[in-house]
């Protein structure tokens, strides 16, 4: 992602939104592959199983 | 994980003392030019307005110090009386000797009273206080002066906007007695050194000594700068950490003493950030009024400061009065969370107060 508010409070503040609606934990390494929000959603689902 | 009862140790008296030197959040903002949204974001993410900290020449010791002469006094504990002092930091004044050894002879503790110390962080206000009440319960001491503070800010590149609007310094006092009555603390210690490197300062130990080469900071992937001596956070991993172990281990804990979270009147975490808080509470299905973290916002993240600070200035006037059951637990560097749950109060002395500016 190069959008200029995506920095580590916004990570923080996703994985607290993915933990809180999927009770899932993203890793570090999954995170960082993501280059949309659609992504992430994505990863949290498939996470989540 | 290893879990143990006290019968007859309890907290006589806690005192806090954090660095002299206010920042305030727009100050640490406006070094790499943030702008006002994104200001505004630090302060609900994060959670800190202002941050104390500990100028150069200010240790932990002297943090530690000062809170316990204030402690003693406060409580009216005299320094002959004590049976022990245990100092719980990451940023001692010297490889050798410890800071506890240091403090025994700065506040005059007879000889016949044991120094050590335990290098533990934000988890260690907790461990330290584990073995405070095992020396009283084990019958060889009265009283035992247990002392948990960082300087970590003095470890900070001023150029990582990772961690530098996040800590503050401070050292804490916590006086631990012996009594007759039962007065039962229930504790839990846990560690997993697989992540030891999720938080770290990689450079200035024996492994690897600080060289010109490790001072040299560069820019890091997440745009923040630092250098090998420069303490280290990966935010993701140790948030991962916090929410996997957390949760369980204060409903171990619980199920471990026969009680139940409606029984605690007060959940006092390390005051880690906003975001951590508020997601433990989500988890736990807790509300945020039983989840103190009004430090955090007036202190900043202090280490293995910050339960203590929690307990002095969120809950201190209650605390002073009358009794309060309240679960404590720490986490962080190591990786380590340890947690108790006890009675605390009426407590002679629990007062926190600023390191005085012009004693620095």
């Amino acid at each position: 992602m190069t959008c200029r508010a995506w920095d580590s409070v916004a990570v923080l503040a996703v994985l607290a939104v993915v933990d809180g609606s999927f009770g899932v934990q993203l890793s570090a390494a999954d995170l960082n592959r993501c280059r949309t929000v659609a992504d992430v959603y994505r990863l949290a689902v498939a996470t989540a199983g | 994980m290893p879990k143990a009862t006290f019968q007859h140790a309890r907290i006589a008296g806690i005192d806090v003392c954090p660095g002299p030197v206010v920042r305030r959040l727009e100050e640490d903002a406006a070094v790499w030019g943030a702008d006002a949204a994104q200001v505004d974001k630090l302060r609900r993410a994060v959670g800190v307005e202002t941050r104390w900290i500990a100028p150069p020449g200010v240790t932990t010791l002297d943090l530690c110090e000062r809170s316990a002469r204030r402690l003693l006094s406060g409580g009216g504990w005299a320094a002959e009386a004590l049976d022990g002092v245990i100092c719980v930091t990451q940023c001692p004044d010297h490889f050798q000797p410890c800071n506890a050894n240091i403090l025994h002879g700065r506040l005059g503790l007879p000889k016949g009273a044991a120094a050590f110390d335990v290098n533990q962080g934000c988890s260690g206000w907790v461990y330290g206080l584990y073995l405070g009440c095992l020396m009283v319960e084990a019958g060889g001491c009265e009283r035992v002066l247990l002392v948990a503070g960082d300087t970590v800010t003095q470890s900070i590149h001023p150029g990582d906007r990772t961690v530098v609007p996040l800590f503050g310094d401070a050292g804490s006092a916590t006086l631990i007695e012996r009594t007759d009555a039962a007065s039962p603390a229930w504790f839990s210690l846990c560690s997993d050194g697989r992540g030891w490197d999720a938080i770290t300062i990689p450079a200035g130990g024996y492994r690897r000594p600080r060289t010109t080469e490790t001072s040299v900071a560069t820019l890091a992937e997440d745009g923040s700068r630092r250098a090998a001596d420069h303490l280290f956070a990966n935010g993701i991993e140790v948030f991962n950490f916090t929410l996997r172990e957390e949760p369980r281990a204060v409903q171990e804990l619980l199920a471990y003493a026969g009680r139940t979270l409606g029984a605690v009147d007060h959940l006092v975490f390390h005051q880690a950030n906003r975001i951590i808080l508020q997601t433990l509470a989500l988890r736990l299905k807790v509300p945020m009024s039983k989840v103190p973290c009004r430090t955090l916002a007036d202190y900043g993240n202090q280490s293995s400061a910050s339960i203590p600070a929690t307990l002095c200035h969120d809950l201190g006037e209650g605390l002073r009065e009358a009794p309060r059951t309240v679960l404590c637990s720490g986490f962080g560097v190591g990786l380590s969370w340890a947690s108790c749950l006890l009675t605390l109060g009426p407590l002679a002395h629990c007062d926190l107060e600023t390191y005085p500016a012009a004693a620095g």
